[in-house]
């Protein structure tokens, strides 16, 4: 306890390291299972298979899932309450007397902040107004929300792991590569959520996934029957939540990184939980390639920073890449140099002129004097203080690149095709990692790496999100699966908070972050209660009337409408209406941009429509498919007490007092605390601006709940009261309604554009394959084959006749010669007699020869 | 007349030799084949005494020489016909081309 006295931060590395242990311990203990499923009638496999829970799945695992992340969310929970009693919500920035640079690493120069607060007068937001009390207020506020600036050695903490290269000329190391967490109030809030949201979702899905649990199931849609695999799940649900508070934790952009990876990899295994149906497997590749082309563009992000920066830490980036008002002792900036904002220079050989339009980005180091700051700059990689220097277009890509990780991971468009296919894997696995979590992360990576995007990078941003939210919400106005209505409104609702960030509106966009967390996990529940009780019916058309059977669902379901449609009180009215609010100002300030303004008003619009249309086709009306009717029934009390839970959260999660005023939402006053700098600095001007004309909190707040009421109007016309008919609607508009029907020809267009040009050089590899390369290594083979049969050839013929000749011959040569031992007495005698005379007649000779001599 | 010389004697033997040789060579009686022997036996012999008589130094050797061989063609005529005997009994004719047996 002494541990967490001193560093309470560690709290939180624990409650990640939970869910990890967790999982390791599942992994293991079922791989030994698995592994000894062979030995299990012998000896020692028997009884160790039989400690191990035998041959049926058994609950001990999700017990032990559902028991780390409920400690973990108890320890999340903790932590939130002593940080937020460390550093309490402060409603009107002044005087953030413990806070100052606490991005530098070096700590925070308390003393002088407070009297340069008062001196204030450079490094101003260029608004130009003079109201010098405004201006004050805007640079404290700037100085106290320096980075997210509110944490402190407590709170942070890193371990290096590895370290890669060398600076050129000197011997500082090149990339320090570190395991590291950062608490701020986004991360303590975000940790909260999550852990809580996980452990509702945990105990629902001990009771969703009872089936699981018998040990052969039959898979209808697949027509097979295979071992339960309830174990399976939990594993996977353990590795996810680990993942995800890696990512919430996180203090570098790499170990984001991994995270995301990671998580992506859980979403693949739990999509593909079915994995004999082909769909379901199909649905989980198609996730995983899709979130890959998006970290494409992440790892480009990552490569550019490393190589501009050389740093992965967040802190580290946003000390270099926008100056805060003063210096690290307590100056003010020169003029040039505006705080929050991305310094601008051109570089010619080594030397940087600070210049409006210049072409290249500047990064400061991190110790700088504001008499290092002139216009003009020596970038000389030996200078202690490290200037150096980025071309702007390479910024905006590097910013663009992370971005583009986010909108796969967040399934904004053009990647948003995922999303919708996801469904496939169980309905908790919706609820947490497809609407509540994991692609939450695209938005939280964007929130926070807010202040590595260029302007033009936002406005990228902007649009993206604006286009997302209104495809999205048309399509789902036609779909008839409960669950991929659900699935269009999470992809449309996560282009709202996109859209939020990209246009300044940061706390907006992450308080909705944060109640669409809760009432989409709820709807989610909700949906898997139905679908549970309606004994796994999916399809709209075959419900109805079911608010009879199952009243504690109809009733959370109705609870998470109204919070998404952004009824008056509702969690969801604080950040929808704040969210219409700032984009209202934003487009006052910026009129070229109406239609990031109009585009979601009319989606809000769509979304009540859609949302109703959905609960009124569910749970009102006659039933459609009496068979499913009869057999509905409400859910068992362990899947709808978290419903109940989570629809008390969906109206109170963002409340304050008083209560009908839409930006009392403490927790929006406890995001404010987090955000970045760089937002109030970029972004000032058009709160100015937008202020002197119009009062754009009350006028979007009204316009908001106009475009509700329109949506949930004509959705009670058509559904609820019958007086108009859908399918005529549809018939007016048969264009219209199949370019909807068949989600805007995403998929064809993917299909047309990628799979099959793919699938056609795959076939040009195969041929080259089969013909080129098989056919030459087959002639190869007969050549070898051909000089084998022509050496033996060879031997049989050549070496083995020389051998059978000499043979015969010898043999010849006996037979002739046996031919002398004829038998025949009177030839022997001849012989003996004429050989007699030539030995004499010999012998004569040879005498007669000696004599002469 | 002159006086007898060497060469006739040695003729005589030499001719008896051969007679006797061409009878071992072609006769196809055993009993055939062995007078041929006896002949062969008879011109060496003629041999013998036609040198005793016309080399003073051989008188007496050569005289010898000639009985000796008589004695030892009489023990091997009756060898070589205990031979024939045995042969006939084993063939049954004393037909020498009959004896084929070493045949290669």
């Amino acid at each position: 306890m002494g541990l967490f006295d001193k560093n309470p931060g560690m709290l939180y590395v624990v409650a990640t390291l939970i869910p990890l242990a967790s999982f390791i311990a599942l992994l293991t203990l079922g791989g030994v299972k698995n592994l000894g499923r062979r030995y299990r009638e012998t000896g020692w496999g028997q009884s160790l298979f039989w400690l191990l829970g035998g041959d049926e799945p058994g609950r001990a695992g999700a017990y032990l899932a559902t028991a780390s992340i409920g400690a973990s969310c108890v320890l999340g929970i903790t932590g939130l309450v002593m940080f937020l009693g460390q550093f309490p919500v402060v409603k009107h920035d002044h005087g953030h007397a413990s806070h100052g640079h606490a991005d530098h690493k070096t700590h925070d120069d308390h003393g002088k902040k407070d009297a340069h607060e008062k001196k204030d007068d450079h490094g101003k937001a260029p608004a130009g107004h003079g109201h010098e009390q405004e201006e004050k207020k805007a640079s404290a506020k700037a100085a106290g929300h320096e980075g997210t600036g509110h944490a402190d050695a407590a709170w942070t903490g890193k371990v290096p792991f590895a370290v890669i290269g060398r600076m050129a000329k000197d011997s500082r190391p090149g990339l320090v590569m570190e395991l590291g967490y950062r608490i701020d109030h986004l991360a303590a809030v975000m940790f909260a959520m999550v852990t809580f949201i996980a452990t509702l979702i945990h105990i629902f899905a001990l009771g969703y996934m009872n089936e699981e649990t018998q040990r052969m199931v039959d898979d209808h849609q697949a027509h097979v029957t295979r071992r339960g695999r309830y174990e399976r799940f939990f594993l996977f649900f353990s590795l996810f939540c680990f993942s995800m508070l890696n990512l919430v934790i996180a203090d570098n952009l790499f170990q984001v990184f991994v995270s995301w990876e990671l998580v992506g990899a859980c979403s693949f295994g739990l999509i593909g939980f079915y994995y004999e149906r082909h769909s379901a497997s199909t649905a989980a590749n198609k996730a995983f390639i899709t979130n890959r082309v998006g970290d494409v563009g992440f790892i480009l992000g990552l490569m550019i920073f490393w190589s501009a920066a050389g740093t992965f830490n967040f802190q580290e980036l946003f000390a270099r890449l926008r100056p805060p008002t003063a210096d690290a002792h307590g100056d003010p900036l020169p003029a040039g140099f505006l705080p929050g904002h991305i310094v601008r220079a051109n570089v010619a050989g080594n030397q940087a002129t600070v210049a409006e339009n210049g072409s290249s980005a500047l990064f400061i180091p991190e110790h700088l004097h504001s008499h290092d700051l002139k216009p003009v700059i020596t970038l000389d990689p030996n200078d202690k203080r490290d200037f150096s220097s980025v071309p702007y277009w390479l910024l905006t890509l590097a910013g663009m690149g992370v971005f583009l990780g986010c909108v796969g991971k967040s399934a904004q468009f053009p990647l948003q095709v995922w999303l919708p296919d996801a469904m496939e894997g169980p309905t908790p696995v919706s609820a947490l990692v497809h609407s509540a979590t994991m692609v939450a992360a695209g938005v939280y990576l964007t929130g926070r790496a807010f202040p590595l995007f260029t302007p033009e990078c936002r406005l990228a941003i902007a649009y993206t999100g604006a286009i997302t939210l209104f495809v999205a919400a048309t399509i789902a106005m036609v779909v008839h699966d409960i669950k991929k209505v659900l699935a269009y409104s999470t992809v449309s609702q996560l282009g709202y908070m996109i859209l939020a960030i990209g246009c300044g509106a940061w706390v907006a966009g992450l308080l909705h972050l944060l109640t669409h967390a809760f009432f989409k996990a709820l709807l989610f529940l909700c949906s898997g209660s139905v679908i549970h009780g309606c004994h796994h019916e999916q399809d709209m058309r075959k419900m109805g009337g079911l608010r009879l059977k199952m009243p504690i669902t109809a009733g959370t379901m109705l609870v998470g409408c109204l919070a998404i449609a952004g009824t008056p009180t509702f969690s969801g009215w604080y950040s929808k209406d704040m969210m219409i609010a700032e984009l209202l100002a934003y487009v006052t300030a910026a009129p070229g941009h109406i239609l990031l303004f109009l585009l979601p008003l009319v989606t809000a619009g769509i979304t009540c429509f859609y949302m109703f249309r959905m609960w009124f086709l569910t749970f009102t009306g006659t039933p459609r498919d009496h068979h499913v009717y009869d057999h509905a029934h409400e859910s068992p009390r362990v899947m709808t007490v978290p419903l109940v839970i989570l629809a008390c959260f969906s109206y109170f999660v963002a409340s304050g007092l008083p209560i009908w005023d839409p930006e009392a939402s403490y927790l929006a006053s406890i995001l404010k605390m987090s955000e970045p700098a760089a937002v109030h600095a970029e972004h000032a001007w058009i709160h100015e601006v937008a202020h002197n004309k119009i009062d754009y909190h009350s006028i979007g707040g009204m316009l908001a709940l106009l475009a509700a009421g329109t949506g949930v109007a004509f959705a009670i016309v058509m559904y609820l009261r019958k007086a108009l008919d859908p399918a005529e609607a549809a018939a007016q508009f048969p264009r219209v309604h199949r370019l909807l029907e068949n989600k805007w020809y995403f998929d064809e267009l993917y299909s047309a554009l990628i799979c099959r040009p793919s699938l056609a050089v795959a076939g040009w590899c195969r041929n080259f394959d089969t013909n080129v390369i098989d056919r030459s290594i087959d002639r190869i083979a007969s050549a070898v084959l051909g000089l084998a049969r022509f050496g033996g050839a060879i031997d049989k013929h050549v070496v083995d006749g020389t051998v059978n000749v000499v043979g015969n011959s010898v043999r010849g040569l006996g037979r002739s010669l046996s031919a002398v031992q004829s038998g025949h007495l009177r030839g022997y005698v001849l012989g003996i007699v004429l050989g007699a005379m030539a030995l004499f007649a010999l012998a004569t000779y040879f005498v007669s020869l000696a004599a002469a001599k | 007349m002159s006086p007898m010389t060497l060469t006739p004697y040695l003729w005589l033997g030499a001719f008896l030799f051969t007679c006797g040789v061409v009878c071992m060579a072609t006769k196809r009686n055993a009993v055939g084949v062995l007078m041929g022997v006896e002949l062969v036996l008879n011109g060496a012999n003629i041999n013998f005494l036609a040198f005793a008589r016309f080399n003073p130094a051989f008188a007496m050797e050569g005289q010898v020489f000639a009985l000796f061989t008589i004695v030892l063609a009489a023990a091997e005529a009756a060898i070589a016909l205990a031979i024939v005997l045995s042969f006939y009994n084993n063939h049954g004719t004393v037909d020498v081309d009959a004896a084929e047996e070493l045949r290669g």
